[in-house]
């Protein structure tokens, strides 16, 4: 019999061995963060968001929970103080049904009249300030509350020819 | 003058030379020759839009394209393997499964990127197009590790194909997933498929998809010779060792 | 122009990655090609194979 050297395994093999069980780890750690990424996606952590006239239904349903709501911004975005504190005073609407807004915090880059916009927030029974400024207002005594705001932008790239969001053609 | 062989040949480097002129003229084209996303609202005259971020789209949708042919090919690939059982299937797979990772890697970045100047926001968990996009991503990457698990490449084709062609069914749900959960993705409706673009916008965004399958083609061709070669390399090192353990029994 | 930071970053990044890949891919691909035998590989081209 050859010497027992012949039988030891080699520097290269082990290495490969060792790559190979990191990779089945490496595996596995990607199996666990697919199943958080699913998690979270169906989960509570999902965006969903409703749209002015479903957030409207269910106003008394929401009591004071945090929602999201898509709608597009009305003309006549005012800018003013609450308590100190800086907001953008708007209506929102889809179809032709029309929410105010009080945004609190930076409004998106994008946030114009005609933009849809995904807003988080809570319903609130008072009158918003400078109500009487807005265009829209539906002037029902509720606003939402905002603080978070995310642009849903349109498909159109026909740039000056491009239709904007409007309520009433929806 | 062996140090000049290299995975090239004739075809790839027309190929090549092709992907980078291409390249320089989609680049000359998205950032020079086409115009910002600039609107003008029609009652209060203001203008707003992407404006120059647009420019990013010129890149990112082409790669969106490349990524799902990627994994469509290595998808067929595979399924070839299962049937065929040769090595020229599956080396084909995992050519098209490493580039369409990255490719999809770059995905994720690039939208990422426009997002934080259109949508506010540089990552939006929960938004199913991003959501589901990040799964193959994943699904794929698991794919490659899968690959790497295994010492012999022949051992690791079989399991790697039924992995691909599991993975390859999340395209489908990325495609449609604006139109079934419309109210969980901040993604836009397909553009193109209602044709709201046009002009130049429209032809650069289709030569920005041709510079990106020619780049793509290019990838995969050296990578599947590289992945030949690979193999070649590894049954010659079992010839070998098979030659020197009869040696060393002829010895005794 | 608008948005430069974010052009840049995302053009920039994407073309550094895919450059990378390219070369990691020839340097790998010359690597081997030394050591394989050129009948693995009927695209293996030399200049010394394309002059003869």
């Amino acid at each position: 019999m050859k010497s027992l050297e012949e039988l030891t395994p080699r520097q290269d093999r082990i290495e490969k061995k060792n790559s190979g069980l990191f990779a089945k780890f490496a595996g596995v750690i990607l199996l666990v963060i697919v199943v958080i990424v699913l998690f979270r996606t169906l989960g509570n952590a999902s965006l969903f968001f409703y749209p002015v006239d479903e957030a409207v239904e269910k106003r008394v349903e929401l009591e004071d929970r945090r929602f999201r709501v898509i709608g597009t911004p009305q003309p006549g975005i005012i800018e003013t103080t609450l308590s100190g504190r800086q907001v953008l005073v708007f209506t929102l609407c889809t179809g032709d049904i029309y929410a105010d807004v009080v945004h609190e915090g930076d409004p998106a880059e994008l946030f114009n009249p005609g933009v849809p916009v995904v807003l988080q927030g809570v319903w609130r029974e008072v009158k918003p300030p400078s109500i009487e400024k807005l265009l829209y207002s539906p002037n029902d005594g509720w606003h939402i509350e905002t603080d978070s705001m995310v642009v849903k932008h349109d498909n159109d790239y026909r740039s000056d020819r491009a239709e904007l969001e409007s309520c009433s053609s929806e | 003058m062996t140090s000049s062989i290299t995975t090239a040949s004739k075809g790839s480097k027309i190929l090549g030379l092709t992907s980078l002129v291409g390249f320089v003229v989609l680049v000359l084209l998205a950032f020079f020759v086409t115009d910002p996303d600039i609107r003008f609202h029609p009652e209060t005259g203001e203008e707003f839009g992407q404006f120059d971020a647009v420019r990013l789209l010129y890149l990112h949708v082409p790669l969106i394209a490349v990524t799902y042919l990627a994994f469509v090919v290595c998808a067929i690939a595979s399924a070839g393997y299962l049937v065929k059982r040769t090595f020229w299937w599956d080396s084909m797979a995992h050519a098209a499964g490493e580039v369409g990772t990255l490719t999809c890697a770059l995905v994720l970045i690039t939208g990422s990127i426009w997002g934080r100047p259109v949508w506010n926001t540089w990552w939006e968990w929960g938004d199913v197009r991003v959501m589901s996009t990040l799964i193959l991503f994943l699904l794929f990457l698991g794919y490659l590790a899968l690959r790497g698990a295994f010492v012999s490449p022949q051992r690791a084709a079989r399991p790697a194909a039924i992995v691909a062609l599991i993975a390859v069914l999340d395209i489908p749900l990325i495609n449609r997933s604006v139109e079934w959960w419309e109210n969980r993705t901040l993604h836009q409706k397909s553009t193109l498929s209602e044709l709201k673009i046009e002009d130049l916008t429209l032809f650069t965004l289709m030569l920005g998809i041709l510079v990106a399958l020619l780049v793509m083609s290019w990838l995969i061709l050296h990578r599947f010779r590289v992945a030949w070669l690979e193999h070649a390399e590894f049954e010659q090192g079992i010839k070998t060792a098979i030659e020197e353990r009869r040696q060393i029994d002829n010895e005794d | 122009m608008t948005h430069l930071g974010y052009l840049l970053a995302g053009w920039g990044l994407s073309s550094f990655i895919v450059l990378l890949y390219a070369f990691r891919l020839i340097k790998r691909g010359a690597q081997l090609s030394k050591r394989v035998p050129s009948e693995h590989a009927r695209w293996i081209s030399s200049p010394k194979q394309n002059s003869g």
